[in-house]
This record gives C-alpha cells, sequence and structure tokens, in this order.
C-alpha cells in the first residue's frame, strides 16, 4: 500500500536522480562542446572561405523564404540577402496567403513581372497563385500562393528552386554576409551532409544597419536577456555535441542548409506539424537509415543568423508552447525508432536524450516545484536543506552556463563591449528568479494540449529592422 | 526539500557535503565570472592593438610591396616600430595576393625576419592542429626553404597536414611544387568528393596549364578527368577543348557529359556536330548535358531542329535544357519553339510555351505567335499556360 510518507520518499528520490543525471548529461555536453569546438576553430582558416569565393567548388544553393504579413521587415531584409557573399545562388520568397500588403510591397519594390510556374510539382501544396521574377534582380523568384503554413510555404519553395542546396530562413532574420558561404563550405568537403544549422543570434539590441547588423549588443531587458543566455547556451553546448554524436535532430528554421534532394526523397516539410524543422531533421535520419545510405547532420557554429525574439510574455510563452508540442509530436510520431538499433545513435541516444531530458525536463522541474509546496505543507520540508540544495542547483546552472559564455567569448567574440558580457553574466543569475519557472510550467501545460491542431503561423510582435536608406544613424532594435 | 533520511546523524553528513559543494561552487562561479571579463578585457585590449599594429604596418609597407628596392629596410623599420607579429602578417598576407618578383621579395623578407624558421619550430609539433597552422603560414611565406619544409609535409601522418601542404605547393606555384602536390593528391586521393573538387578548382585557378597537361596525359582516373576536366572549363582554360571534344565519343557517359558540359562553358562552335549527335545519347544525363551546352554556342537549322526533337525527349530534365537552350538562340530558337507550339505533343508544346515566356522577341516572331493563338485558344488543356504566355511582359503586348 502506498502511503504519504513512501510516496513522499519516492518522489525525492525521483527527483534527486533526475537532477543528478540530467545534470550530468549537461556537463558532459559542455566539455565535449568544449574540446570540438576549440578544434573547429583550429581548422578555420581564412584562405578557406577566399578559397570557396574564388573557385568553383561551392555548390549553389537556393533560399528559400517563407513569408506571411510581413510588410514591415520583408523589403529591408531581402536586401540584405541580395548582398551575400555568395558566387552562385537565388533567393525564392513564398508568399503564403498574405493579409496584408506583403505581396504589393514586393511588387513595387522589386519592379516584379509574372512567369509561368513551370517545373515539376515534386511534393504537393496549396495552389499557387503565381510566380513572378524581378527586372532588377535576376536571381529574386516570388511565388504567391494561397495561404498553408510555413511548412507548405517552403515546399512550394522547393519545387520551384533551381539548385541541388536550399536555405531555410525565416521573413525576419537577417543572415551575415558570410554566413551562407560558411555553411556552404561544409557541404564541399563531405558530401554526406545532408543538413547543416548554423547558430541563431538575438538581434533584439542590437544596432543595424541597411540590413547588417554593425554592432552586437547585449539586450537590456531581463526577460530578453534570458532568452539570449539560452541561445548562446543551446547552441554552443548543446547543439554542437549532439552533432558531434550525429544525434542532432533539430536545425532551426530561422537558418538552416540542407541538400534538396534529400529532403524531396524524404518528402519535404510536413505541414500537419507544428515544429517542422525537427520534424523534418528526424525524418532526415530515419530515412537514411531506413535506406542505408551514410546522412550527417552537423551543426556549424561560425555563420551567424540575426533573429528578433519575442519582447513580450505572451508571445515567448506562445512559442515556447508550440516548441515544447512540437518536440511531443516529433518524437511520438517516430516513436519507432526510440532505443531502436536500426535507427543507429539517433535511436540508441538522441531519442531517449530528447524524450527523457527535453521533452520531460520541464514536468519534472514543475514537479519539483510543487512538491516542495507538498513537503512543506505535510510538514517534511527541512528549509534549510531545501534552500541549500537550490542554491546548489542554481549554482550549478550558472557554472554551466558561465562556461558556455566562456566558450562564445573565447572562440567567437560576438560582443565587444564588456558590459555586454556583464549582462549576460547577470542574466545567469537572474533567470531563476521568475523567468525558468514560468517557462517549466508553461512547457509543462503543452502536454495537455499537444493533440490540439495548430497549423497557423504565430504571431510575433515585430519591428521593422531598418529603412534603406544611405548614410543613415544604426537603428538600435528594442531591447 | 529533501527529507533527512537515515538518522540526523547522515542527515547532517549529507547537509554538510552539501554545504561543502555549495561553497565550492559558489567559489567557481566567482571564479569563471571574474577570468571571463578579465579574458575579454585583456583579449579585447590585445586584438584591438594587433589590429591597430597591423594597419600601420599595411600603410608603411603598401609602397613597398608593389614596387622599388626598399622593401627589406622598410619591413627593418616596420618591425622596430611595430613588432613582428604585426608585420609578419601583413606580409604573409600580402603575399597571397601579389604574384611574381614581388612575391619572391616578400618571401625573402619573410625569412629575413625569421617567420620561417618560427613556423619551421611549430611544425615539428607533435600536435597536428599546430602542424596543419604552420604548414598554412608556410604557404603563404612561400620561397625555397618553405618550399622544402611543403614537400616534407605532404608525407605527414595527418591527411589535413597533408591537405595543407598540398595547397601550400600548388601557391608556390613552380613546376616542382606543382608536380608534388600532384603526386602527393594521387597517392592519397581523398575519399571525400568534395576535398578533390576543391583541389581541382585550386589547382585549375592557380596551375591550370599543369593541370591541363595532366589530364591530356591521361594521368587521372575517369573518377579525377571529370573533376579536372570540370575545373578546367570553369575558369575557361580554352586549350583543354581538344581534349573535351576527343571525350564526346568516350565509353563512359559520365565523361561524355562532362565533356560536353565543358564545350559548352567554353562556347566550342567546332564541336557542334558532335553535340547534336549526343542529342541522341542512350543516357539521359549525356542528352540533357549536350542540350544545355547548345545554348552558349550560337548554332545553325540541324542544331535547332535536333534540339526542337528533345522537347518531346521522355524525361523532363532533357525537354527543359533544350527549351531553355532554345529560348537562348534569339530569334531562331524562337521560331522553332512556336512551331512545336502548334505541334499535337502537349508535353513539348508546355515545355516551349514557358521557354517562349523568358525569351524576349522580335515584332516578326511575335506576330507568328499571335497568328497561332486562336489555335491555343481553343485548346483547353492549353488554357493555363497560355495565361501565363499573355501576363508575360513583352510576349504579347
Amino acid at each position: 500500500m502506498i502511503t504519504l510518507d513512501s510516496f513522499l520518499d519516492v518522489g525525492q528520490l525521483v527527483i534527486l536522480i533526475y537532477f543528478m543525471s540530467i545534470n550530468t548529461v549537461y556537463l558532459s555536453f559542455t566539455l565535449i562542446a568544449f574540446s570540438d569546438l576549440i578544434a573547429y576553430r583550429r581548422r578555420l582558416w581564412r584562405g578557406d572561405l577566399r578559397a570557396v569565393l574564388g573557385e568553383s567548388a561551392y555548390r549553389p544553393i537556393s533560399i528559400l523564404v517563407p513569408a506571411h504579413n510581413e510588410r514591415e521587415t520583408i523589403v529591408p531584409n531581402l536586401r540584405s540577402l541580395m548582398a551575400l557573399g555568395y558566387p552562385e545562388f537565388e533567393i525564392v520568397v513564398i508568399n503564403d496567403g498574405s493579409s496584408d500588403d506583403t505581396m504589393a510591397v514586393l511588387q513595387q519594390a522589386f519592379s516584379l513581372f509574372p512567369v509561368p510556374a513551370a517545373g515539376r510539382v515534386l511534393i504537393r501544396t496549396q495552389p499557387v497563385r503565381g510566380m513572378y521574377r524581378s527586372l532588377d534582380h535576376p536571381n529574386l523568384v516570388v511565388l504567391d500562393k494561397e495561404r498553408g503554413g510555413k511548412s507548405d510555404a517552403l515546399n512550394a519553395g522547393l519545387n520551384v528552386s533551381s539548385f541541388p542546396l536550399f536555405c531555410s530562413i525565416d521573413a525576419d532574420s537577417l543572415l551575415e554576409s558570410d554566413a551562407v558561404l560558411r555553411v556552404a563550405r561544409a557541404f564541399a568537403e563531405d558530401e554526406r551532409i545532408v543538413a547543416a544549422g548554423g547558430i541563431i543570434r538575438v538581434l533584439n539590441g542590437s544596432l543595424v544597419r541597411e540590413g547588417r547588423v554593425v554592432e552586437a549588443q547585449a539586450p537590456q531587458k531581463p526577460m530578453l536577456l534570458c532568452q539570449s543566455l539560452e541561445y548562446v547556451r543551446g547552441f554552443l553546448t548543446g547543439r554542437t555535441t549532439l552533432a558531434e554524436l550525429n544525434s542532432l535532430l533539430i536545425i532551426s528554421g530561422a537558418f538552416g542548409v540542407f541538400q534538396k534532394d534529400a529532403v524531396v526523397r524524404a518528402g519535404g516539410y510536413n505541414p500537419d506539424s507544428v515544429c517542422e524543422d525537427m520534424e523534418l531533421v528526424v525524418r532526415l535520419h530515419r530515412k537514411a537509415r531506413e535506406e542505408k545510405k551514410p546522412a550527417k547532420v552537423i551543426f556549424v557554429p561560425d555563420p551567424i543568423c540575426w533573429t528578433q525574439i519575442p519582447s513580450d510574455w505572451r508571445s515567448l510563452l506562445r512559442q515556447r508552447d508550440r516548441w515544447q508540442r512540437g518536440l511531443l509530436e516529433t518524437i511520438w510520431k517516430h516513436r519507432r525508432m526510440f532505443l531502436n538499433p536500426k535507427y543507429g545513435s539517433v535511436g540508441l541516444f538522441a531519442m531517449p536524450y530528447y524524450l527523457i531530458f527535453e521533452a520531460l525536463g520541464p514536468l519534472v522541474e514543475s514537479f519539483g516545484y510543487v512538491f516542495v509546496v507538498a513537503l512543506w505543507y505535510f510538514g517534511r520540508l527541512e528549509t534549510s536543506f531545501a534552500l541549500l540544495f537550490f542554491l546548489f542547483a542554481i549554482l550549478y546552472d550558472i557554472v554551466l552556463t558561465g562556461l558556455a559564455l566562456i566558450l562564445d567569448d573565447l572562440l567567437f567574440r560576438r560582443y565587444e563591449r564588456a558590459r555586454d558580457l556583464a549582462r549576460m553574466i547577470a542574466a545567469s543569475f537572474i533567470a531563476y528568479l521568475g523567468y525558468r519557472q514560468v517557462l517549466a510550467f508553461t512547457r509543462s501545460f503543452a502536454f495537455l494540449t499537444v493533440f490540439r491542431r495548430k497549423r497557423h503561423w504565430g504571431h510575433i510582435q515585430r519591428t521593422a529592422v531598418s529603412r534603406p536608406q544611405l548614410g543613415t544613424q544604426p537603428t538600435s532594435l528594442p531591447g | 526539500m529533501i527529507a533527512t533520511a537515515g538518522g540526523p546523524v547522515a542527515g547532517a553528513t549529507i547537509f554538510t557535503v552539501l554545504a561543502v559543494l555549495v561553497l565550492a561552487l559558489g567559489v567557481i562561479v566567482a571564479a569563471v565570472c571574474l577570468s571571463l571579463m578579465i579574458h575579454h578585457l585583456v583579449s579585447s585590449h590585445r586584438r584591438l592593438r594587433h589590429a591597430a599594429r597591423m594597419r600601420r604596418a599595411a600603410t608603411l609597407l603598401a609602397p613597398y610591396l608593389v614596387g622599388g628596392n626598399d622593401l627589406p629596410q622598410a619591413v627593418g623599420e616596420a618591425r622596430k616600430r611595430l613588432g613582428d607579429r604585426a608585420v609578419a602578417d601583413v606580409l604573409r598576407r600580402a603575399r597571397t595576393e601579389i604574384k611574381g618578383p614581388r612575391a619572391a621579395a616578400i618571401s625573402e623578407a619573410l625569412a629575413e625576419m625569421g617567420e620561417v624558421d618560427r613556423l619551421k619550430g611549430i611544425a615539428a609539433s607533435r600536435r597536428a592542429w599546430k602542424r596543419m597552422a604552420a604548414i598554412r603560414g608556410l604557404g603563404e611565406c612561400g620561397g625555397d626553404e618553405a618550399q622544402q619544409l611543403l614537400l616534407s609535409a605532404v608525407r605527414d601522418p595527418d591527411p589535413v597536414v597533408r591537405r595543407a601542404a598540398r595547397d601550400g605547393l600548388l601557391a608556390d606555384g613552380r613546376p616542382d611544387s606543382i608536380q608534388a602536390a600532384i603526386g602527393s593528391f594521387l597517392e592519397d586521393v581523398p575519399k571525400r568528393s568534395g576535398w578533390r573538387r576543391e583541389f581541382y578548382a585550386r589547382m585549375a585557378t592557380m596551375a591550370s596549364p599543369a593541370l591541363l597537361e595532366e589530364t591530356v596525359a591521361g594521368r587521372f582516373p575517369p573518377a579525377e578527368e571529370k573533376l579536372a576536366m570540370e575545373a578546367l572549363g570553369d575558369v575557361r582554360e580554352m586549350r583543354v577543348m581538344s581534349h573535351a571534344r576527343a571525350r564526346l565519343s568516350a565509353s563512359d557517359p559520365e565523361i561524355r557529359a562532362t565533356a560536353a558540359r565543358v564545350l559548352g562553358k567554353l562556347g566550342d562552335t567546332g564541336s557542334v556536330p558532335a553535340l547534336i549527335n549526343l542529342l541522341d545519347d542512350s543516357e539521359w544525363y549525356v542528352r540533357a548535358s549536350a542540350a544545355r551546352a547548345l545554348e552558349f554556342i550560337p548554332v545553325d537549322e540541324p542544331a535547332l531542329d535536333a534540339l526542337g526533337k528533345r522537347l518531346s525527349d521522355s524525361v523532363w530534365w532533357v525537354r527543359a535544357d533544350a527549351a531553355l537552350s532554345l529560348a537562348g538562340q534569339g530569334e531562331a530558337g524562337a521560331n522553332v519553339l512556336i512551331t512545336v507550339m502548334e505541334g499535337e505533343d502537349k508535353y513539348a508544346r508546355d515545355t516551349a510555351m514557358a521557354a517562349i515566356a523568358r525569351t524576349g522577341l522580335t515584332p516578326a516572331t511575335r506576330r507568328r505567335l499571335r497568328d497561332i493563338l486562336p489555335k491555343l485558344t481553343a485548346d483547353p488543356e492549353a488554357a493555363s499556360s497560355l495565361a501565363i504566355l499573355q501576363a508575360a511582359p513583352g510576349v504579347l503586348r
């Protein structure tokens, strides 16, 4: 018979074991990331990028930009894309049934004219209303289609893209001019690579001029700082290590480069998925292993994509809820891979890791907070012990975050000003004053809403990045 | 949070251990934060100082890098004022951009200031990444001593170091360096095609005559020959034309396709009859390559007719490439497309209409197109292609 005492004891044990496991994993990730990134940095040579630019070893790339109600940001961002330092590329903008005047803005800005939508339909999508090219920019293609969601838009873009590689980016993302070059170099080096992601940095608070980040600055608002910290840690330690173990299951939709052929064979993006980026990568892994073809999904730490993050709580919680539901949905959909040796490291390591630590982590954390209250209520709480343990957990996490910041500063040095770095360090302390807790509970509630179908774009309040005027002062994004 | 179990003594022990761990973590956190800030400040200062020195060194040395005999004196002066590192970095970067006798002068200056000796010391490291960095540096320095070190580095146990050595030898450009790079590459062909493509691309850029000679001599196996030919085509090495023409009749279809593509890139009018024959090849990608190659070569009626027939090919890629080629042939090609549009083959018709919509038409061709409009309008299956044709600027309006 389960008594209250035994339940409380078991609860404590579960939390303790989980706590030790997850922190051991995170520490291992951090140490592996250190070794891997330092080795990567040593291999980098300025001549390599110059060589790719100057020679024909590159592969041409299509940049797919799905757009839905992006009138504020689409033109400056496209202009910055056109200035990308890459030998041969095309930009395919997919207007996904915008209800604002995104299409009219594009037509005016780029002198678009209609062309036949010639091409094989590789993946079925919502109907395409028209295809346009630009008189001024021969490498710009614009598709106007019925609304179908981001995945559907990307599939439509794939149907008309001409090149063997494609890069999917968000309409409000800013790519550094050599970002595509840095990722494409990886594809030139190794033909087994089917997908590669770069690092996503927070644009909020940075200085932008004519679609370029002229100075990276840490945001000022605590909520934005905490998110920035999550991005640094998540990308530099998490994704680096998972990629090293060939267990990376996510490439951000904000910036990822894929082999078109591999994606088409896998069936393209799934329009029914909430998190199409993760679902696609898992399917790529699955398909490769089922077909017994070598396939690598990598993370390239030096190319940078800047993106705006939610600046209000409502958008942030909606985003995290969607991410969590996407994660659960993907794991459930591909549950056959779970602990299945046929799927190699993905089945034996990646899927269990994502389930136990990424998916269940917020649930266990939320349970822990509730459990503390329960212990106090039933008089079983040793307050000093609890506080000490909580302090231990916080400090341990801060150490790991600090190591990620060291890695970032040592190898990539994105923030020049010492005060920005100081802000990031401060954020690692304040993240525990409500931010983490709110997110943990939000993600836990996702377990209840995961089966609610949601195919449409979420709404994040966006700010116009810059105006296309020469010689103006750089614009600072609110942060 | 954790209720003490096992009695007060065990509980006190756990508490003490936890307290010690918390204290230790606190110290670690403080150390991490402090070291991060100190490193940031110190390295910022160093980096900015080095960058400023490099800019000043570049300004001081620029006039002597492109001409004049006073380079050694200028280098000496710059070293006294700005230090060896900044001057060496400027000279190394300059040497990668400057060719000919000036490059030799820069190599001598680097050797004299001890940069080659410094890199030689690092090249003896047990760590592969250090050897690689040193070999890259030696490739940038150039000169006789560096060349000797690169020649021995092509036998390094680490493949990345060997690759760096080959790149350095290619950059050196002297015949014996090129031969050594090719020899090393062929002994040790990388498994990754990306590395191989890069090697050929680099060779074609830095030493195309040597690459051409090796290709024509048949030194490369078929898989490598394709990459070599493609690289020579990309840099528009016209002397590969005769070799590519001969390879149009190779038994390997991939060689035939590559040869066709290369001749297209070079715009070889002499290969048109052979390319027309390839339009009937048994392999679809050979047909597609031949069709695409003809886009870049002005052709006459036999080729236009042959391309027109390919608009009915069973493979979509071949049809698309043939249509693009015809669209690229101006009025003559547009007339063939219009003739196909009048035919019964709906695949060919739609492909032709798509190509026409992207083509600039002369008034005569536009009139001819308008003449066949009634027939197209009457066919419901042509409606969608027709709508796009009518919307395309400069086609019917």
